[in-house]
């Protein structure tokens, strides 16, 4: 890998190229796996970077700050309950708030995650390990023929469920859908991304368990924060239409 | 114009969340970023925002120029890269709480030992997500700089978690 490929991997991923160099970096990605390699190897970095250093926005503010801020009363309780602010964080360009998938994995099998799916839970380990998801993979089935809404089990014994919850074009122009995957203990949000023919997982976070088709657990604030986030900044205009959906799913049936 | 008072202590709240992520991004500690974060408030609202420029970028600014102030006068930023050099994490391996923290830890602790120019650039671009031109604002350099200092921020950052992957694995 050279230095100059480097930077151009870097500028790349910031969204930094202009439109010559862009076509001409985009075509050598198709054609090198190394390049490739190292560019999702820098994703998955500034991801954790983002999930390092987060948490801290999230946690009270110190005494001596909110003196500081003290004398409005709405500073005051602005202070005391800090939020992310989306309407701030939308002028920027690129996601800073989410979880990066190998984090997201680490949490699921941390707290002993094992949602099956229609075959073993290996398959769901996979699932949660891997960025890129099989074709064969319960889950890549359901992103290719459920249409948004439609619960699908994966596994009754352990209550495991998928569902689609909407879809979208990204801003490469790569279909995308945005699932929930639960057993009865834990709950995912995840987007996964057809891009060249093959579904990645480029968000899982943990979020509230949906226990019935309609009722959800509250407490999921920071994964809708970190869902909205994502799509502010991913999503080309707004979700599809459930015709436009069926359009992208026929498409997929076809295998087009 | 300038913001008024309460306009500044108004955008200061809005940007606190970010401006925390940011000193924890730089100091690697949260209790060493609040203290810089109260620093930067102190500061900012004393001298207020300037209502020309671009609010959060004036305050990163202010914070980037604090930190180095700090880390030039305590030379303690020399001494956090030396402990993760020598030690390869051990330091913090007692404040490893569960294993769900240790993609995090290491991630975290590569930032720490990137030299503080490269550790500057990809804070405002990969954790802030501003484009090279706002961070070539913020940090006073040009963009190619920004640029140069971001992919080789990414190299190194690199090489050392594919180093502590190797150890981890040895």
């Amino acid at each position: 890998m050279t230095e100059q490929d480097l930077l151009l991997l870097s500028a790349y991923l910031d969204g930094q190229l202009d439109a010559g160099k862009l076509a001409d970096f985009e075509d050598r990605l198709q054609r090198e796996p190394e390049l490739r390699q190292r560019l999702e190897a820098m994703r998955e970095t500034d991801a954790a970077l983002q999930a390092g250093f987060s948490d801290i926005m999230q946690e009270p503010v110190p005494e001596g700050i909110r003196q500081l801020l003290a004398e409005s009363p709405a500073v005051e309780a602005k202070t005391k309950a800090p939020v992310i602010d989306l309407h701030a964080q939308k002028k920027r360009r690129a996601p800073s708030n989410w979880v990066p998938l190998s984090v997201a994995a680490s949490v699921a099998l941390a707290v002993g995650i094992f949602i099956g799916g229609s075959q073993t839970g290996d398959n769901m380990e996979n699932i949660l390990l891997s960025q890129t998801l099989q074709p064969a993979d319960a889950l890549v089935q359901i992103l290719e023929s459920s249409p948004s809404g439609n619960l699908n089990t994966l596994d009754e014994l352990a209550a495991a469920s998928v569902q689609a919850e909407l879809s979208f074009i990204d801003n490469r122009g790569d279909f995308c859908r945005q699932y929930r995957i639960q057993n009865s203990e834990r709950a995912f949000r995840g987007i996964a991304c057809l891009e060249n023919q093959q579904w990645h997982n480029v968000l899982l976070v943990p979020t509230g368990q949906q226990t019935s088709t309609s009722t959800y657990q509250p407490a999921s604030g920071h994964s809708d924060l970190i869902i909205g986030h994502y799509l502010d900044h991913h999503m080309q205009g707004i979700a599809l239409g459930k015709a436009e959906e069926e359009e992208q799913l026929q498409l997929l049936r076809s295998g087009q | 114009m300038a913001h008024n008072s309460e306009e500044t202590k108004a955008v200061v709240v809005q940007e606190l969340p970010r401006l925390r992520r940011f000193a924890y991004s730089l100091t690697g500690s949260k209790a060493d970023a609040d203290d810089l974060v109260q620093n930067v408030v102190m500061r900012v609202l004393k001298a207020g925002i300037p209502g020309h420029d671009n609010a959060i970028a004036w305050m990163l600014r202010i914070c980037k120029n604090c930190w180095i102030d700090e880390i030039r006068s305590r030379a303690s930023q020399a001494k956090v890269v030396d402990s993760l050099q020598a030690e390869g994490g051990e330091a913090s391996s007692s404040e490893k709480q569960v294993s769900d923290q240790l993609h995090i830890e290491k991630v975290t602790q590569a930032m720490s030992a990137l030299p503080d120019q490269q550790r500057l650039a990809l804070s405002l671009v990969a954790i802030e997500g501003m484009s090279y031109a706002e961070t070539a604002k913020v940090l006073e350099v040009p963009i190619g700089t920004v640029m140069s200092r971001v992919a080789r921020a990414r190299e190194n950052l690199h090489q050392y978690m594919h180093s502590k992957t190797e150890e981890l694995t040895k």
